[in-house]
């Protein structure tokens, strides 16, 4: 009969941990690893800086750990502190950076536009063969900001539709909805109209 | 069925077939029914068949352009990780004192009940018991009676002194100046280390809603 090995969950690890098991902490550094470092890489577009803030925001997490409400899933938390931390980052850069404007979307809701320098791919993008990356990049680029941000989080955080809801405090029909449509955008502009 | 509602269906099931709910518990983008329809319609339909065949290519673009995290990253973030403040209330870093504590208590037990066994052979558990109490209530008071007689002569001593002249009395002045300005200087590197320490990880935003 096969043996089952069942992996502790996020909230397991977190208990363990705060009882003085600091090592645990780094299975969900494994865990988490590649789709923070992905999700801040698209976000920051600096793959050094996604690293740092990577490591950062796994740091103010293990900080902050004992205030870690269980009730909650621990993906959406580590999400949100990294989104807010790549927010940080991204406003105090400020190159290019058009104001922050508030608009309202189809659905009435009031959103935020975050406008970022073109992302166009630049000459050294080309020269390490990079064509794919920095056209997805522009492309991605080219989405406004609330869909941009849900497709970093679907597709480089890799979180499950609920919990981009949660993350994103937006109930779970506009979150598909939304998908649908930057997935439109993106395909548009990446394979272009059949 | 209309187009739109079944290109909506088809991006869902893309998007689970992407294989990117592995991290989820289970959440399921389409029932079975709307499956099972959405691939009837598309078993007779070129247009939307296309329109598949582009979203599978826009799902495979997204899925190359994921990168991998550096070598030996996840050490490095551990050995980059400071103390916790929590840490301190740990259990397991009170596992030890205690344990020693504990030891130390049996031993001085198992000392002190030897040495009044040979003192009073013929007393009872109890009696040992409260002997054992008397003997450190006294111990305890006269601690504490030796702690007062101390400060109260130190306080007597140094009013005397001060009493004497007005430069004594400056004297005292510069010395507790003196002792204030120390104590700071070594309450400073303390504060300086934790305003160095990183904020709150909400980074002063809300917390999640709950699930």
């Amino acid at each position: 009969m096969p043996v089952e090995t069942l992996e502790p969950t996020d909230e397991e690890l977190v208990r363990s941990i705060l009882v003085g098991d600091r090592e645990r902490f780094e299975l969900l550094v494994e865990r988490y690893q590649t789709r923070l470092v992905n999700y801040l890489y698209r976000m920051v577009r600096n793959l050094d800086e996604a690293h740092d803030l990577t490591q950062e925001v796994f740091i103010r997490v293990y900080q902050a750990l004992d205030r870690y409400d269980s009730q909650y899933r621990f993906s959406t938390w580590l999400f949100r502190v990294a989104q807010n931390a790549a927010i940080d980052v991204i406003r105090k850069r400020r190159i290019q950076l058009v104001p922050i404007s508030r608009r309202v979307d189809e659905a009435g809701e009031a959103t935020v536009d975050l406008e970022l320098p073109d992302g166009q791919p630049t000459a050294l993008d080309k020269l390490e063969g990079r064509e794919l990356d920095a056209s997805i990049r522009a492309a991605i680029d080219a989405l406004p900001w609330e869909y941009r941000e849900l497709i970093l989080l679907r597709h480089y955080g890799e979180l499950a539709y609920e919990e981009i809801a949660e993350v994103k405090a937006m109930p779970l029909g506009t979150v598909k909805n939304k998908l649908f449509r930057a997935r439109q955008m993106l395909k548009l502009q990446l394979v272009g109209p059949r | 069925m209309n187009h739109d509602r079944l290109r909506e269906d088809l991006d869902l099931e893309l998007d689970a077939w992407n294989g990117l709910d592995a991290h989820d518990d289970g959440e399921t983008l389409l029932t079975p029914a709307e499956s099972s329809a959405l691939q009837e319609h598309l078993a007779g339909c070129a247009e939307c068949r296309s329109e598949g065949e582009s979203l599978r290519a826009l799902h495979e673009s997204l899925r190359a352009s994921i990168v991998s995290p550096r070598e030996g990253f996840a050490r490095e973030v551990m050995r980059a990780l400071p103390p916790a403040p929590w840490e301190a209330r740990a259990l397991v870093v009170w596992r030890w004192p205690f344990a020693l504590l504990l030891t130390l208590g049996g031993v001085a037990a198992v000392l002190l009940g030897g040495a009044a066994a040979e003192l009073e052979p013929h007393a009872g558990s109890l009696d040992a018991f409260l002997a054992l109490a008397r003997l450190l209530q006294s111990a305890a008071l006269a601690g504490a009676g030796l702690l007062g007689a101390s400060w109260r002569g130190l306080g007597s001593g140094l009013a005397e002194w001060i009493a004497v002249s007005k430069l004594h009395l400056a004297g005292a002045g510069v010395a507790l100046v003196a002792l204030n300005v120390l104590f700071l200087r070594l309450l400073r590197p303390a504060a300086r280390a934790s305003a160095g320490a990183p904020g709150s990880a909400s980074g002063g935003r809300s917390t999640p809603k709950s699930r």
